[in-house]
């Protein structure tokens, strides 16, 4: 293996890692957190949806696991600001308006929460 | 002097008297009915925090009174309208434990049913209203079941529980004809049919389409979500061949990873957006007018229905 294909290896070991999370309470994604603190902060909050899709991220994350928490962050991106706007409900937060997509909006029809 | 101190002595003598006269006039004994009046007062203005403490205090003092279990009935109304639902469906499940004969534990049932319709509780909910459609036999009681039970599958079939429609149809029909009036039920089933004949996209349709990415998405009407789907994934995918044709399989390995989550994202988001389309159709007609909306009565008065119309 070159030394280039072993850096990618170890860039693509810690995205993995960071994605993964023995259990939801362990502690808050490092990819998302990285995004969070450090990117979002200087990017600007462009999202127009609420929860912005880093939040959604996050909370897919924790209800879903890695691997459907992965898929519906993917469908997220792909959905944000387009259609979506059309279809889902509008909300206020700090004076501005959002289209309102949880994760509860898009696992409905296959996961019930306990109660 | 001696005089003098004989009229001193008849005046503080009848002072005194006078002042235990007033004292005696002053005393205010305060009866059971005062009570449950003032209670019901704070009851009427709202105040359910100062009510439940007077109601209690009702129960406190006067527990062999016959309108006991009426004021404990009102400790739970309170705190249902309090919004503590837990709390008071605990309470109506004890007025119902306690007094299964009483008039008041009817109205328990539907508060208790309630209480636990507002918690989201649904199963809890319509057990409640089972239990006690087994142990009624007026016709009326009954109706009001059933037309309780009709709205809890309205309510879950707008949360996208399955077969909730049929269901809510069934109880529906159930209503004895000389009480349809009363709960509207030709109007809501009228509904019910027109939100079942609503137009649906079929989910398993939806992600046999999106093989080809964005394809779901064009077959749930959304154009725009489809074009980027399409382009994202056609663009990861050459990205990743490039990577690997030029020989840089880690590249084209990281490429393929995220290309794998935005392809999985693609047949997810179509087959949600199918499900989403579905219970839009669905929600836009019960969210019409529906009008089964029972309206309790604290005051055991009666039954009355209430009409929603939103535009």
């Amino acid at each position: 293996m070159s030394p280039r294909n072993k850096a990618l290896f170890i860039v693509l070991f810690t995205v993995l890692c960071g994605f993964y999370r023995p259990s939801p309470a362990f502690a808050k994604n490092l990819v998302i957190d990285f995004y969070q603190t450090y990117i979002s902060p200087v990017d600007g909050n462009r999202c127009p949806m609420h929860p912005s899709c880093s939040a959604y991220a996050d909370e897919a994350f924790e209800t879903h696991g890695p691997v459907m928490g992965w898929i519906m962050t993917c469908d997220r991106l792909i959905r944000c600001g387009r259609d979506e706007t059309k279809l889902s409900p509008a909300v206020i937060v700090n004076n501005q308006e959002y289209i309102y997509d949880p994760v509860n909006a898009n696992d409905f029809w296959w996961f019930e929460k306990k109660k | 002097m001696r005089t003098w101190f004989s009229y001193l002595l008849s005046g503080l003598l009848l002072l005194l008297l006078t002042t235990v006269c007033l004292c005696e006039e002053k005393k205010i004994v305060i009866s059971s009915d005062m009570q449950a009046d003032y209670a019901d007062t704070l009851f009427k203005n709202k105040d359910y925090d100062a009510a439940i403490i007077e109601y209690k205090r009702f129960v406190h003092f006067f527990p062999e009174s016959e309108h006991l279990d009426q004021m404990k009935f009102k400790i739970a109304v309170c705190l249902f309208e309090q919004k503590k639902y837990m709390d008071a469906a605990k309470a109506f499940n004890d007025i119902i434990l306690e007094n299964p004969e009483k008039p008041d534990t009817g109205e328990a049932y539907f508060y208790q049913a309630n209480a636990f319709i507002n918690l989201g509780n649904m199963g809890y909910a319509e057990i409640v209203l089972q239990n006690y459609l087994k142990l009624s036999d007026d016709l009326k009681t009954k109706d009001r079941l059933y037309a309780e039970l009709a709205r809890l599958h309205l309510l879950q079939a707008r949360a996208f529980k399955p077969d909730s429609l049929p269901l809510a149809k069934e109880y529906l029909s159930k209503i004895s004809p000389s009480n349809t009036n009363i709960y509207d039920t030709e109007k809501t089933m009228d509904l019910i049919l027109a939100a079942e004949k609503a137009p649906r996209k079929n989910p398993q349709a939806a992600g046999f389409f999106s093989i080809i990415p964005g394809g779901g998405f064009l077959y749930c009407e959304r154009y725009q979500d489809a074009l980027v789907t399409f382009l994202l994934n056609a663009g990861l995918m050459l990205a990743a061949y490039e990577a690997y044709d030029k020989d840089n399989k880690a590249l084209a390995g990281v490429i393929g990873f995220v290309e794998t989550g935005f392809y999985m994202g693609n047949i997810y988001g179509s087959v949600s957006s199918a499900h989403k389309y579905n219970q839009e159709g669905i929600l836009r007609i019960l969210n019409r007018d529906i009008s089964l909306a029972p309206k309790i009565e604290p005051e055991g008065k009666g039954l009355a229905m209430t009409l929603y119309f939103d535009f």
